[in-house]
């Protein structure tokens, strides 16, 4: 029975608990880096768009999901509070709903912009992929 | 309620859509860039984003399609699965989307460097 569990003891041990906020907080600040030197490569309003999204997207995963994913594990440690649904939690829940699935949506747009992705085949030669720095 | 919160909270499924269409578009652009300049970190750009687009569509569906009949068909691997893969999912989609970027960069640079005239 226990290689039946292996997917959620690898979901839900302590450690990972411990793990999950660093790592994201970790690729959320690596995500910004990387966004801005893609952005480097783009064209003006494309960069804009990138650097936003990676922005929202960053502050999403650096700073709101791992305190949120810790305000959790505390409310899961305190059974007490843990059904008290209040208006602060609605607010957590709508500012990660908002910068999470806004910057995806910028960088998203941004990247599909950056990379040509509605330009019709052999109409234009190369994409400018080829000879950013 | 504050009318602003009530909006958002509202159309959240309209919020959803638009994080899963830019999701989408950017595992389309990430396929384009694989495609066009043979880059291994955009195609591991382009795998990581499909997998957390199909972590997110997941987590959407799941509570409208998952009752409590469905999860004692599936039976316990599946309960496990139910449990354990999407945060797998998101954890690998999300070190694939970075480790791309990062690799495609490392690409962009090798091929200036390569082009440059050396003094």
């Amino acid at each position: 029975m226990i290689r039946f569990q292996l997917p959620l003891l690898l979901a839900s041990t302590e450690m990972d608990e411990m793990i999950r906020p660093v790592f994201l907080l970790v690729m959320g600040v690596l995500l910004v880096v990387f966004a801005w030197r893609i952005a480097k490569s783009a064209s003006a309003c494309n960069a804009r768009l990138i650097v936003v999204g990676g922005l929202m997207l960053g502050f999403g995963y650096a700073v709101l999901l791992p305190i949120l994913e810790t305000a959790e594990i505390m409310a899961h440690a305190a059974p007490a509070r843990s059904h008290a649904v209040t208006a602060e939690t609605y607010g957590w829940h709508t500012v990660v709903l908002v910068v999470m699935n806004g910057g995806w949506l910028l960088f998203g747009i941004g990247m599909a912009l950056h990379a040509k992705i509605w330009r019709v085949p052999g109409t234009r030669g190369k994409t400018s992929l080829h000879h950013c720095s | 309620m504050n009318p602003t919160l009530e909006a958002i909270l509202c159309n959240r499924q309209l919020i959803d859509a638009g994080g899963v269409i830019g999701l989408g578009l950017f595992a389309l652009a990430a396929a384009r860039i694989a495609r066009e300049s043979r880059s291994p970190g955009a195609r591991l750009m382009a795998i990581g984003a499909e997998l957390l687009l199909l972590a997110r569509l997941y987590s959407l569906m799941a509570p409208h399609v998952l009752s409590t009949d469905v999860l004692l068909a599936i039976g316990a691997l599946g309960n496990a699965l139910t449990i354990g893969l999407p945060p797998l999912l998101l954890g690998f989609g999300l070190c694939g989307v970075v480790g791309g970027l990062w690799v495609h960069l490392r690409h962009l640079r090798g091929l200036a460097l390569a082009e440059s005239p050396r003094p």
